[in-house]
């Protein structure tokens, strides 16, 4: 469990939503410790530097504002705005928020703020009037959420909840329960409060880059209709016509997933040569091999199939979601692997796509997109040829030389620091402290002339690997440092990577004396004995961490000479540039 | 969390508390359904030990304006009824509350 500081603030009463909050999200791992604003309190709660909420040093700042208050001229009398003005009553609101969302992120810069999209009633005076007439309300609607989108992307601390599509997607009529605005200046139903604290919930699960990272299937009756072994290749349904287009556009949303970088993977008991001929040749199938991270089709049981391929993609177990339409797999699965999430399944495969959308947006939420994303799948492959490279090579040296590596560091600047914030957040086994950063935290430390935050990327005979380590050094004394974190993707475990980043990193800020940590966590056991290894002496424990130090890394640290080694300097250049005011 | 559905819960209050009316005499404070005193033990995070017919907010700390909004929506999913608006404000006893999930469930 992971404390979590989260001010609730709204333009309506929002107590309602501590109660499901503080469930939704101890559910996904966060114990949270929950301060809210009184009704329509927040702008001066914002304003004011001494107020509750900056007292309370949130993490999250969820600011609620409900459509109902923040049109409320505009919903009460349409027709007393000239219709020439209503664009820019929508744009002043927004810049209103947009002000206020200023000052939150100068005062709280290492929070993350949430936004909505406002909800309103589809229903209202204006019905008919709305693309008929000059006197909708909907032009001062879209030129509110233009601005909020420019809000959300001018800002790496801000995220928005589509709060306006939760409310569609459950109906207007369930969202609203006019008795508690009459009763307490409050605007949600219980159904509506449930499911705004699952959304918010999941978007902090999403920020916090805690979601799942592999979608492995079953392929029988669940990525085509029918079962290959009996019905064979052209009696499976999978194509344009019937329950066959079912299963075509589940696999289209996959697709997708893969598309924003999740990874996914094949477990099914099968006879491989069917199957793959399904997955090679059928012009039904929207998914082909090359999508695969790992694929399992074989007799084994799934569970273990499950643990190996955790094994081969070096991710967790918990890293996992299995989806089958096998009632007897999916209880096997929970009960013998119960890290992996294996989500009830429907019967009818018209609704296996709404249930895979319902299921990633609870899990499998991206709030960016990343370079790393766009093509991890393809990132994994290459990792299996680097494997069946190292069962090939003599020698484990023959095997560094063989993969002919070539890294990269640079200082984190505005373009890399989402993925050096999502290392952070992510990256679990070879992880020295397992600090998790924000991106707005990142960018506080890239900015501070004491602190050097250094990322690494790898490229070898296989393809890039992009952005895989993240080193962060705070200065402590003149040339003396302290490696506040220190970590690297696991798909370049086992690459003497390591050695190359610390010794080319601590050379270009010249340390003449390093101390570096190991905070144990349950899965950080891999690099227990790094600093041992890298010729570091033992210091004292501090608390459950292990303390160690270097003197002159420069003539103790170097580079293996299987690597090539270069330092970008735009990167060190306009991170010195912001520097020095 | 064991939840029975709601129609037999609601049938069940029903049955329970009609066995007390038209079988007994007319007593003030009725066997207390144990269905209500869960509920107010977990949205007032109170023993249910401690659960009476009188206790209100008057003697039960989280039982403020909002503790109530928060009791009122749970019983209201839990019994599948809905309070008018202006009865809400007046069940400020778990009594009361039984007496008005009674009278919505028959």
């Amino acid at each position: 469990m992971t404390d979590l500081r989260v001010a609730l603030l709204s333009s309506s009463t929002v107590e309602l939503l501590e109660r499901p909050l503080t469930a939704a999200l101890e559910e996904r791992g966060f114990t949270a410790s929950l301060w809210t604003a009184g009704f329509n309190q927040y702008r001066q709660e914002i304003l004011n530097a001494d107020s509750p909420l900056y007292r309370h040093e949130p993490d999250v700042v969820v600011l609620y504002l409900d459509g109902e208050d923040v049109f409320r001229e505009l919903l009460q009398n349409p027709f007393g705005t000239a219709a020439a003005r209503r664009h820019d009553a929508g744009s002043n609101l927004a810049e209103e928020l947009s002000e206020l969302v200023r000052i939150l992120s100068e005062r709280l810069p290492r929070a993350t703020i949430i936004l909505n999209t406002p909800p309103i009633d589809p229903v209202g005076a204006v019905t008919g009037l709305e693309y008929n007439s000059e006197w909708g309300i909907q032009e001062a609607v879209g030129a509110y959420l233009s601005r909020l989108r420019a809000i959300a992307a001018e800002s790496s601390s801000v995220i928005v909840v589509d709060v306006a599509g939760l409310a569609a997607s459950i109906g207007f009529d369930t969202w609203r329960d006019p008795r508690m605005w009459y009763l307490a200046r409050a605007r949600l139903s219980r159904r509506a409060m449930a499911a705004l604290a699952l959304a918010y919930a999941s978007a902090i699960v999403a920020r916090m880059g805690r979601i799942r990272k592999c979608v492995a299937v079953d392929l029988d009756n669940t990525l085509w209709g029918g079962i290959i072994g009996e019905d064979g290749f052209e009696g499976i349904k999978l194509g344009e016509d019937g329950v066959g287009r079912a299963f075509a556009e589940f696999q289209e949303e996959l697709l997708n997933l893969y598309r924003k970088g999740i990874l996914l993977a094949i477990c099914s008991k099968n006879n491989p040569a069917d199957a793959l001929q399904v997955i090679r040749e059928h012009p039904g199938m929207r998914l082909r091999e090359e999508h695969f991270a790992a694929v399992r089709i074989n007799w084994e049981d799934k569970a273990s199939n499950l643990r190996n391929m955790a094994e081969e993609l070096n991710i967790g177990l918990d890293s996992f979601v299995f989806l089958d339409d096998n009632p007897v797999e999916r209880t096997w699965v929970r009960e013998s692997t119960p890290e992996v999430l294996v989500p009830e399944w429907p019967a009818d495969p018209v609704d296996y796509k709404r249930t895979l959308l319902e299921l990633s947006r609870h899990h499998l939420q991206k709030l960016k997109i990343t370079a790393e994303d766009r093509k991890r799948g393809e990132l994994y492959k290459a990792q299996a040829a680097r494997r069946k490279l190292e069962s090939a090579g003599s020698s484990i040296e023959e095997f560094y030389r063989a993969l002919e590596m070539k890294i990269r560091i640079g200082r984190a600047d505005q373009f890399t620091i989402p993925r050096v914030a999502q290392l952070t957040q992510k990256t679990n086994q070879f992880n020295l402290t397992t600090r998790r950063y924000t991106e707005a935290e990142i960018r506080v430390a890239a900015e501070d002339p004491s602190t050097a935050v250094f990322w690494l990327e790898l490229t070898d005979k296989f393809g890039p690997s992009g952005i895989v380590g993240v080193l962060i050094l705070r200065m402590s004394g003149l040339g003396k440092w302290v490696i506040d974190t220190f970590l690297l993707s696991c798909r370049v475990m086992g690459r003497t990577v390591e050695n190359a980043f610390l010794a080319a990193a601590l050379r270009e800020v010249d340390a003449t004396h390093v101390v570096g940590e190991y905070r144990p966590t349950a899965k950080n056991s891999p690099v227990k004995d790094l600093y041992a290894r890298l010729g570091f002496d033992a210091a004292d424990a501090n608390g459950d961490a292990q303390v160690w130090s270097l003197d002159a890394p420069a003539t103790r640290l170097t580079v293996p000479d299987w690597f090539e080694v270069s330092v970008s300097e735009s990167a060190a250049g306009s991170q010195r540039a912001q520097a020095i005011p | 969390m064991n939840r029975l559905p709601a129609r037999s819960a609601r049938k069940q209050f029903r049955d329970s508390f009609r066995s007390h009316f038209d079988h007994a005499l007319r007593i003030s404070l009725p066997m207390l359904n144990q269905q209500l005193v869960a509920i107010v033990s977990r949205t007032l995070n109170v023993d249910p030990s401690t659960v009476t017919p009188e206790t209100s907010p008057e003697n039960t700390a989280a039982w403020d304006s909002i503790g109530h909004l928060n009791l009122i929506l749970e019983l209201e999913e839990e019994f599948q009824v809905r309070f008018p608006t202006e009865q809400i404000p007046q069940l400020n006893s778990v009594a009361r509350l039984q007496e008005a999930i009674a009278q919505q469930s028959g």
